[in-house]
């Protein structure tokens, strides 16, 4: 028993240097966060000579002329609906997939799992030379389509997913269905879908996290006016200082809607981005 | 699953002698019925299969044939046989290129190994043995993984510039001299060091959550076991934890191989399509990249899309060969420990 305490004493005391660590360690974001927040409203001289400084004045020029001057709200705007149309169809098209895949026995069911999984294991990048030219041939370049359409063939997670959620279901729900006379889509649109909220949820959270975070597919695949918000962003990075004024309000809007996410769906979005590596 | 064994049952016993009752007949021809004539989890299916294969399957298969053809995109694709191989490897000024970038990506898998695996485990730890506020912890070191890679090379830009970054700012105000601040990223020496800290501190919380997951899976009497035992916090960790997580270790140094080897966003971001002037952050896919798409010339006449997808092909043919070879000799280590 003494042992025991003393154990717990040498324990606690380790934790108060580990705890100061870890509020340091924390500290960076939040510091960062806060930077960005204060200099957004501030002039590209203040931010250069003292990037500590609070401002003068809580003026939202900039803002307004990244909104109104800048192509930035209507990229922001690109991003929202490319993410949101992705969304619809990957729930749609993998929900179904997974559905099918978990309720009938069939041959080569296994192989077929492992088959659907592959796209995790080789990222969407190998194969996206021969991509861009099947939807340059379908002349969807430079349009939202092509990347959607992309976004969506990219499912293996969201099939994961769905996979493992559906396993769980009890059959008897559907069985007592299909003798009251319901057809199978019936069966999965009425009965099915209401039951799996949870599941749609996070796969939607996860998925339009990675989706509006992405970077590669709409650097090759957009341009001009097309162009997401992240693809915007980076250019103006490449020239910081010219753009200085503009930059810090264009982080502010486009890190707000992953700020929301991250506050109200922490526990899902975990949930769903350690979960593909949960196959074995 | 009851339509199928049904179904099958209908043969044996619907033969003529066998005598069955009308009542069960009917249940079954209308079973078997209702099999042949809709299998609904084909069209279940279906969408999802065909816009997988078209967008996902299909690609990676063709980008391996065209590595054995020449094409620009427009013209005749003509078979070349392992031309692109060579171009790629005995061409002095290509494979210098390709060397050095294939270099920096295994240089970057091999920090991911020795240095933030180990990062991952500890705090994994940490907070598996719940330390002061790590509900609070966990959620501060999820934060930037939320945001993209445009922000996060953004953060690096005011954190390390050279003139007004915050890291100069500070060590200023600490009485270093102005003309003594280290250039950061503008050093190639740093650059490399400066791209796994902040791979560090934007994503490897992935993989410290995917350990922490399989850390709550270790049984509870197992630990109490070894407690009794007289086994202190670092030998628990030791003979006990640490065996027991390796599935999710498996899975973690797994996407390791596969992120490291596709790495893209973050250094084209820092240094530009080149990265930088002597490649110090210059990778696989950024050459794949280049080479394919060029700056913004993915119409040009004289782009080699052959030649862009052997760099592909060997970047598959080396996430299959690291990847089983890694499924092998972690499958070996979890025989031993049983």
């Amino acid at each position: 028993m003494k042992k025991k305490l003393g154990l717990k004493k040498k324990l606690k005391h380790k934790s108060w240097l580990v705890t100061i660590l870890c509020l340091m360690y924390s500290s960076i974001i939040v510091l960062l966060l806060y930077i960005t927040l204060i200099s957004s409203f501030k002039s590209g001289t203040e931010i250069v000579t003292d990037i500590f400084s609070l401002p003068k004045s809580l003026d939202f020029s900039h803002y307004i002329e990244v909104l109104t001057e800048s192509n930035f709200l209507r990229a922001m705007g690109n991003s929202i609906f490319i993410t949101g149309v992705s969304i619809v169809g990957l729930l749609i098209v993998s929900s179904m997939l997974a559905y099918g895949y978990a309720r009938y026995e069939f041959k080569g069911k296994g192989f077929l799992q492992t088959f659907i999984l592959l796209g995790m294991m080789f990222p969407i990048q190998l194969g996206v030379l021969i991509n861009f030219r099947v939807i340059n041939a379908m002349h969807l370049v430079n349009t939202p389509w092509g990347l959607i359409l992309i976004y969506i063939g990219n499912l293996s997670l969201a099939s994961f997913l769905f996979m493992r959620f559906f396993a769980k279901l009890p059959e008897s729900l559907a069985e007592s269905a299909k003798i009251d006379g319901a057809n199978e889509f019936t069966i999965f649109a009425r009965i099915m879908m209401p039951l799996s909220k949870p599941i749609f949820g996070t796969v939607a959270l996860t998925s339009g996290l990675t989706i509006y975070n992405d970077f590669y597919m709409p650097l090759i695949f957009l341009s001009g006016d097309q162009r997401t918000a992240t693809v915007v962003l980076q250019n103006n990075l490449s020239a910081f200082l010219f753009n200085i004024e503009q930059i810090f309000p264009m982080v502010v809007i486009s890190v707000i809607p992953v700020i929301i996410l991250y506050i109200f769906c922490q526990k899902q979005l975990i949930e769903g981005l350690t979960a593909g590596a949960e196959k074995t | 699953m009851s339509d199928i064994t049904l179904g099958e049952g209908q043969d044996t016993c619907a033969s003529p002698g066998n005598k069955i009752s009308m009542e069960m007949r009917d249940y079954m021809e209308k079973a078997v019925k209702k099999k042949k004539k809709h299998r609904p989890y084909i069209w279940f299916m279906l969408p999802g299969l065909i816009f997988y294969c078209a967008f996902m399957i299909v690609p990676l298969i063709a980008n391996f044939f065209l590595s054995f053809a020449s094409w620009n995109g427009v013209g005749e694709i003509s078979f070349v046989g392992l031309d692109n191989f060579t171009k790629l490897f005995m061409n002095p000024e290509n494979a210098s290129t390709y060397w050095n970038a294939f270099g920096n990506n295994i240089k970057f898998i091999l920090c991911e190994y020795f240095i933030v695996v180990p990062i991952q485990v500890g705090t994994a730890y940490l907070l598996y043995s719940k330390i002061r506020w790590h509900k609070f912890f966990q959620a501060m070191f999820f934060l930037p993984y939320v945001l993209s890679t445009a922000v996060i090379a953004f953060f690096a830009t005011i954190f390390f510039n050279a003139s007004f970054g915050i890291v100069n700012k500070v060590l200023i105000a600490l009485g270093v001299p102005r003309t003594a601040v280290p250039g950061w990223l503008a050093d190639s020496n740093m650059a490399f060091p400066i791209l796994v800290g902040l791979a560090i501190w934007s994503s490897a919380v992935i993989g410290m959550l995917i350990i922490l997951s399989s850390m709550k899976g270790v049984s509870h009497e197992t630990i109490e076991a070894s407690m009794i035992d007289g086994a202190g916090r670092f030998k628990q960790f030791l003979y006990v934890i640490l065996p027991d997580i390796g599935p999710g270790m498996t899975n973690v140094l797994v996407l390791d191989i596969i992120w490291g080897i596709t790495l893209f966003d973050l250094p084209y971001m820092l240094a530009g399509t080149f990265g930088g002037a002597d490649g110090t952050l210059d990778f696989v896919n950024m050459y794949f990249y280049r080479t394919a798409f060029g700056s913004g010339s993915a119409s040009s006449l004289n782009i080699d899309l052959g030649y862009a997808a052997t760099i592909g092909t060997v970047t598959f043919v080396f996430i299959l060969i690291f990847t089983s070879l890694m499924n092998f000799a972690l499958g070996k280590i979890k025989v031993w420990n049983e």
